[in-house]
């Protein structure tokens, strides 16, 4: 399979006021087109960081990022947005939903910034919120909320799919249908996952695992055969 | 509690564009409130002051002649208990440096005078000492010592400035001649000994200027019949309570206006700092639960809490107060001089009173703990349990749009509708921060224009002539018409009829002028409110609606009309037109209409010119040697001291509007800030996903258009009731002023609010540009 990204030796740095925080050190990996990877460590390990990286939402101190070969350019605001507009969706932890549109106007939403974008309908039909089309945020669940991120998220037709922590405000049952909605749309339409969690037991359902510590890629772990979402142990 | 205060003191310093602002404006408030409040006790210590040292009487009357027994004779009708009387003649006055003919209103001096006593600034009463009123001596600068000339009577007499005068029914001397503003230059009072003034007239024991005081609780209604009854046979030209005395009412009226404006103005502007104040703390008490709610769980109680908030308040309200008080300081003295420019007071010195600065301080901190407490009540509410939960998102804002405009609007024009209609409180005050600006400033810059219109109107098509000179006798009209076109220089010239009468209907009665006018003459028109002319009426009397209304006379009535000298018996007049005007407040009758219902001959004591181009300078210099002219009224010069009155005015007017829009500016910044900062994580999202600087700046142009729309819609129908207000505030008793608002100040006025809200819009978009996204992906709703 073809690497959808690769990093080389990339570094983050933070001034937290007069001392420097190394984020990330001299991280490198390539991920590939369709591949459902798990991100794990500890807080302040350097995932999130990473994860904002990917997504063209924060730059590099040092080390290059490539998007399907080519370099993401970090100077220009311009091409981070347009790369975020056709490539990339974001699922986040408390769901972002916009409070003032429906469940479905959240995802027209997504849909008005894509070029191709996929039905909004068929997408909350498949999250099984069709009936929800029209409630407001305030009358969703979380679990709904998070579903319907999930919708917006793909709605974009994106390839790839950024979740910070997507189960993290979830009961287990809700946060085990959320990844198996990930984990189907990861098959169905090919989508490359990347998700942040704490949990090491959601681990499982992922191709290959990126273990972070102190801002080092420690180790990758490789799945030979990853569990269903459904066989995961909360 | 210390502690938690000095936290809420810092959280509070983290938005100090809110927290300046809600200084600001409540210095605006106070600002109005305390230079209005300190001019106004100014003018009203010094006025009353003045009035009670000068035993200012209850009554007055103007009558031909009386002595002064028979004036005593009148302490027998119940409820008077006091009289006086002073003998008064309009002269001419000749001294160094006038390019005027100046007219002085002669007064005779009396130490024994119990009421309206005259005070006298200078250096003793000697038979040829002359004082004159402290105006017109300050403008020509006469020193004690100058030698003044009177004309008195065909007589030329010398007299010697001995000091200033004041007189308490001249504390505002109008002119004769239908100006309504001092001008000093040309009209003053003036007084000299009682038997110099004798000798002069050569009147012996002959007071035409009376006054009276009434015993305890009787009023001017108890006595206004007898007294009519009594001075008729001497001649009565006017009776009017002390409250409708030309000088009292006007200066009761400035100040009633002062009090008016001191009062609203600051309520206005105190009432967005409450607003502001409100929507301001109530974020922060949303983004404080968690804390409020940890802080309750250790025990702290809802006092405790709450006082530490209160303390903002008290932050804001001094703050502001001492700004407001500080800058008050030259706005009222300048106030105050402006006052003191038309009226003669004794005492012009400016006080700062401390008694304001309290007040206006305890209004500021009262307004700002008003705003917190309904800001912070909502901590009663929280419990310690919420402190550990997230915040529901709102409900509110999730307006279901009909099915036309659902599907016309995108997601993104759906999401700056929502957002509009999510607080719906907060919404509507940046609706008011646009009508607000909106409606004052259409109104206030419309009363410049209008005002200038009336000016103009008046001048240009009902009192067209240039000059109108004044007789020291009643000849008739065409003598008076030849007279005036035998000098150089005038085109045209006619006599008018100027008589002060006594209209009287039902069981009302009012002294006013009534005017014989030419028909078809093209120098004195009557023209109503509305520009539509009127003939001046053979067979009966056009009468200015104001006068109408006080002696309930309508169109069709019947009055009488009794004009002292003229006739014995009141004579009765049908009323033709009751009519609206903008300056003046007569009655109007064709000349030959006078002579018919008065059996007079036609006799004119007025006389207009028209002069011919480049010749009024010519005109004026030979009329200054004429010495049967007692005073003469250039138009030229009464536009121009209107002018001169409106552009103070106007100063003020222009310096209220300028305050409102920065009120409203500053309210429209801040609610839009409150909001584009509770919306941080909405809009750092659709960033996230792709959303670009010109879509944000979509979402948020389509919100600022619907506020907008809304402001401008709301702010029109505000800009009648500020007219309103502008009417019963500012409009005087003397004139009425139609306060159309303009188109173009209406566009004017839009395009201020349009900036205003385009400053906005640009400050939220670069708030937006600003938005750390890192941090959005962490952040709950």
């Amino acid at each position: 399979m073809e690497a959808l990204i690769r990093a080389e030796k990339i570094c983050k740095d933070y001034d937290a006021g007069e001392v420097k925080v190394q984020a990330l050190k001299h991280v490198s990996f390539e991920i590939l087109r369709g591949e459902f990877i798990v991100i794990l460590g500890p807080s302040g390990s350097g995932k999130s960081t990473l994860l904002n990286i990917l997504g063209g939402i924060e730059t590099v101190t040092s080390g290059a990022v490539y998007y399907d070969g080519t370099p993401l350019s970090w100077g220009d605001l311009k091409s981070l947005t347009a790369y975020r507009r056709a490539h990339a969706g974001f699922i986040f932890q408390f769901y972002n939903l916009m409070p003032g549109l429906t469940a479905l106007e959240n995802v027209e939403l997504a849909a008005e910034l894509s070029k191709d974008p996929l039905d909004p309908e068929t997408l909350l039909g498949q999250v099984g919120l069709l009936d929800r089309a029209n409630h407001f945020p305030s009358r969703l669940s979380g679990g709904q909320q998070q579903r319907v991120a999930i919708a917006r998220a793909l709605c974009k037709n994106p390839d790839i799919l950024l979740c910070d922590e997507p189960t993290g405000a979830l009961d287990s049952s809700t946060g085990s249908q959320i990844l198996k909605l990930l984990s189907e749309f990861n098959r169905q339409y090919e989508k490359t996952v990347l998700l942040i969690t704490h949990n090491e037991n959601i681990a499982g359902i992922a191709d290959r695992v990126f273990y972070f510590k102190d801002g080092c890629l420690e180790r990758i772990r490789v799945n030979e055969r990853p569990l269903k979402p459904e066989e995961v142990v909360w | 509690m210390k502690s938690f205060r000095k936290n809420v003191v810092r959280c509070a310093r983290q938005n100090p564009g809110s927290f300046m602002g809600a200084v600001f404006i409540i210095a605006i408030g106070i600002f109005v409130y305390v230079a209005m409040m300190d001019t106004l006790r100014n003018l009203g210590d010094q006025v009353q002051r003045y009035y009670d040292s000068s035993a200012i009487a209850d009554v007055f009357a103007q009558v031909s002649g009386i002595s002064e027994v028979e004036l005593e004779r009148l302490k027998e009708i119940p409820g008077i208990e006091e009289v006086s009387g002073k003998m008064a003649v309009d002269v001419r006055l000749f001294a160094p440096s006038q390019t005027e003919i100046v007219t002085v209103h002669l007064l005779s001096y009396d130490s024994s005078d119990s009421l309206n006593r005259l005070m006298l600034n200078g250096t003793g009463t000697r038979r040829d000492s002359i004082y004159l009123g402290n105006r017109m001596a300050g403008i020509y600068g006469y020193e004690n010592g100058t030698p003044l000339t009177l004309m008195i009577d065909g007589k030329s007499v010398r007299f010697e400035l001995a000091g200033t005068c004041y007189g308490p029914e001249y504390i505002y001397a109008i002119p004769p001649g239908g100006a309504m503003i001092p001008d000093g230059e040309i009209y003053d009072i003036a007084c000299i000994e009682k038997n110099r003034m004798e000798e002069l007239t050569g009147k012996k024991d002959s007071m035409n200027e009376l006054g009276f005081r009434l015993s305890k609780g009787y009023t001017y209604e108890d006595v206004r019949y007898q007294l009519m009854d009594r001075l008729t046979g001497y001649g009565l030209i006017s009776l009017t309570s002390k409250e409708k005395q030309a000088s009292y009412n006007m200066v009761k009226g400035e100040i009633n206006e002062l009090y008016s404006m001191g009062t609203v103005l600051p309520f206005l502007f105190m009432s967005i700092s409450v607003f502001m104040l409100y929507v301001v703390l109530k974020k922060m008490i949303d983004r404080d639960q968690s804390l409020i709610g940890t802080m309750k769980s250790f025990g702290m109680r809802d006092r405790e809490l709450i006082l530490a908030y209160l303390y903002q308040g008290v932050e804001v309200g001094v703050l502001g107060a001492l700004a407001g008080s500080v800058l008050a300081v030259p706005f009222g003295r300048y106030m105050f001089l402006m006052y003191v420019d038309f009226f003669n007071l004794p005492d012009t010195v400016y006080h700062s009173y401390m008694s304001t600065r309290i007040s206006g301080m305890g209004i500021a901190v009262g307004t700002g703990l008003l705003a917190v407490y309904l800001g912070v009540r909502g901590i009663l509410k929280i419990t310690p349990a919420q402190a550990m939960r997230a915040k529901t998102p709102a409900s509110a804002g999730n307006l279901r749009l009909p099915g036309f405009l659902a599907s016309r609007l995108g997601a993104m024009e759906k999401m700056g509708l929502r957002s509009v209609v999510r607080n719906p409180f907060r919404g509507f005050l940046i609706i008011l921060a646009i009508a607000f600006p909106f409606s004052m400033s259409s109104v206030l810059f419309s009363f410049k224009g209008v005002a200038d219109q009336m000016f103009f109107d008046q001048f240009s098509k009902v009192q067209t002539y240039d000059i109108q000179i004044s007789l020291d006798r009643y000849v008739s009209s065409i003598r008076g018409k030849l007279a005036g076109e035998e000098i150089r220089g005038v085109e045209k010239s006619e006599a008018v009829i100027q008589k002060a009468v006594e209209l009287k209907h039902e069981n009302l009665s009012e002294f006013a002028l009534i005017y014989g006018l030419n028909r078809e003459s093209s120098m004195w028109r009557i023209m109503d409110l509305y520009g539509r002319f009127y003939d001046p009426p053979e067979d009966g009397i056009i009468i200015n609606s104001r006068i109408a209304e006080k002696l309930h006379l309508k169109e069709g009535d019947v009055m009488e009309v009794s004009v002292p000298g003229l006739t014995a018996e009141a004579v009765k007049v049908p009323v033709k037109a009751v009519i609206k005007e903008s300056l003046g407040g007569g009655c109007y009758i064709s000349a030959k209409g006078f002579s018919r219902f008065f059996n007079s001959v036609p006799l004119a004591g007025t006389i207009l010119l028209k002069v011919e181009s480049g010749k009024l300078k010519d005109v004026r210099e030979e009329l200054l040697k004429t010495s049967r002219v007692t005073w003469l009224v250039d138009t030229g010069r009464i536009t121009q001291s209107y002018r001169d009155m409106m552009g103070s005015m106007m100063a003020m007017i222009q310096m209220f509007s300028f305050m409102a829009v920065a009120a409203g500016g500053i309210l429209i910044y801040n609610i839009s800030m409150i909001n584009i900062r509770e919306r941080i994580s909405e809009l750092g999202t659709f960033i996230i996903m792709g959303g670009t600087d010109k879509e944000i700046g979509r979402i948020l142009l389509f919100e600022q258009v619907v506020y907008f729309i809304l402001g401008i819609a709301l702010g029109v129908f505000g800009s009648l009731g500020v007219k309103y207000l502008m009417e019963h505030l500012v409009i005087s008793d003397s004139y009425t002023i139609e306060l159309a608002i303009r188109p173009s100040c209406y566009g004017i006025a839009f395009l201020t609010c349009l900036a205003m809200a385009g400053a906005s819009l640009l400050a939220q978009t670069r708030f937006v540009r600003r938005i750390r996204l890192t941090d959005i992906l962490k952040e709950r709703e």
